[in-house]
């Protein structure tokens, strides 16, 4: 699957509706923003937007939906002369729960043990480095 | 999933940036659940804390403080429990271990009991090693690995 990348969105070509990549990353984030759009139906992308289906539309739509990377974007109603965040606001997605969990996943930001033990205001680092030497029958003996 | 010898642990609670232990986990970048400390570390550490002196003993107490309270918080203290027992009884308690020179003087049941957690778990177990550690990683399933 190929991966969105905010620098390459292009503006789709003859196609008035839908949801922008650039709307998704205002909304949701960038990594949750691109992790989602790229996990939508390829049929219902055009360039850089989603063109979700109908209502009517999406009934056959629960069977791709099953399948990972394929979620389902339904625009209830005429789009026409809604903008977009009013569209995104009253769509529903149809997604198997390893896309969603991914999209969860893209939008937390990765623990970092050096961050957590880094030195920080009131606990700084060490000013000594002892080192704990294996030690006899059973000891680790603090070596100066 | 890696399991930090008591060395590790004590330099990352150290926060001292230059030890070993923050490069390789940089390299490895573990995630909040890969990474996992003995509880038995714990002890040695608090143990090695009180035999320092004064204001180095101040200081390394609120280091441990809150490097513990951090590593509890996100349940990666591994307590002693039966499989972990099993693995120190059956391969690495007592005369087990009588064969290699230098294990019986360097190698106390504390020190087992940590490496019986990393083979009970099969974690591998990092920590700076050395060469009886490398016999047992060559007689039992230990993985070992060098920060």
């Amino acid at each position: 699957m190929a991966i969105a990348e905010k620098s390459n969105i292009k503006e789709p070509t003859g196609q008035g509706e839908g949801i922008s990549l650039e709307t998704l990353i205002d909304r949701l984030g960038p990594n949750a923003g691109i992790e989602f759009f790229n996990r939508i139906d390829q049929e219902l992308r055009r360039g850089a937007t989603i063109v979700g289906s109908t209502v009517r539309g999406s009934r056959g739509g629960f069977a791709r939906a099953h399948t990972t990377g394929q979620a389902q974007f339904v625009t209830p109603g005429r789009t026409g002369s809604r903008d977009a965040s009013e569209i995104l606001s009253d769509s529903l997605v149809i997604m198997k729960m390893d896309d969603f969990e991914a999209v969860v996943k893209a939008a937390q930001k990765p623990f970092d043990w050096r961050q957590e033990f880094a030195p920080r205001a009131g606990l700084a680092a060490a000013a000594s480095k002892p080192v704990l030497k294996r030690g006899s029958r059973g000891r680790r003996q603090l070596q100066a | 999933m890696y399991l930090l010898d008591t060395q590790q642990v004590m330099d990352l609670f150290g926060r001292n940036e230059e030890k070993p232990i923050f490069a390789w986990l940089e390299t490895a970048k573990p995630t909040d659940t890969d990474l996992f400390v003995s509880v038995v570390s714990l002890g040695q550490i608090a143990h090695a804390i009180e035999a320092m002196n004064g204001g180095q003993r101040n200081q390394w107490r609120r280091l441990f403080q809150e490097g513990r309270r951090r590593i509890e918080e996100l349940g990666s203290v591994i307590d002693i429990d039966g499989a972990i027992v099993d693995v120190w009884q059956s391969d690495l308690r007592g005369d087990h271990l009588a064969d290699i020179d230098g294990a019986e003087e360097d190698y106390g049941e504390d020190d087992r009991l940590i490496i019986a957690t990393a083979i009970a778990r099969n974690y591998a177990l990092v920590s700076e090693g050395d060469r009886v550690l490398t016999e047992i990683a060559e007689r039992t399933t230990l993985t070992l690995i060098e920060p």
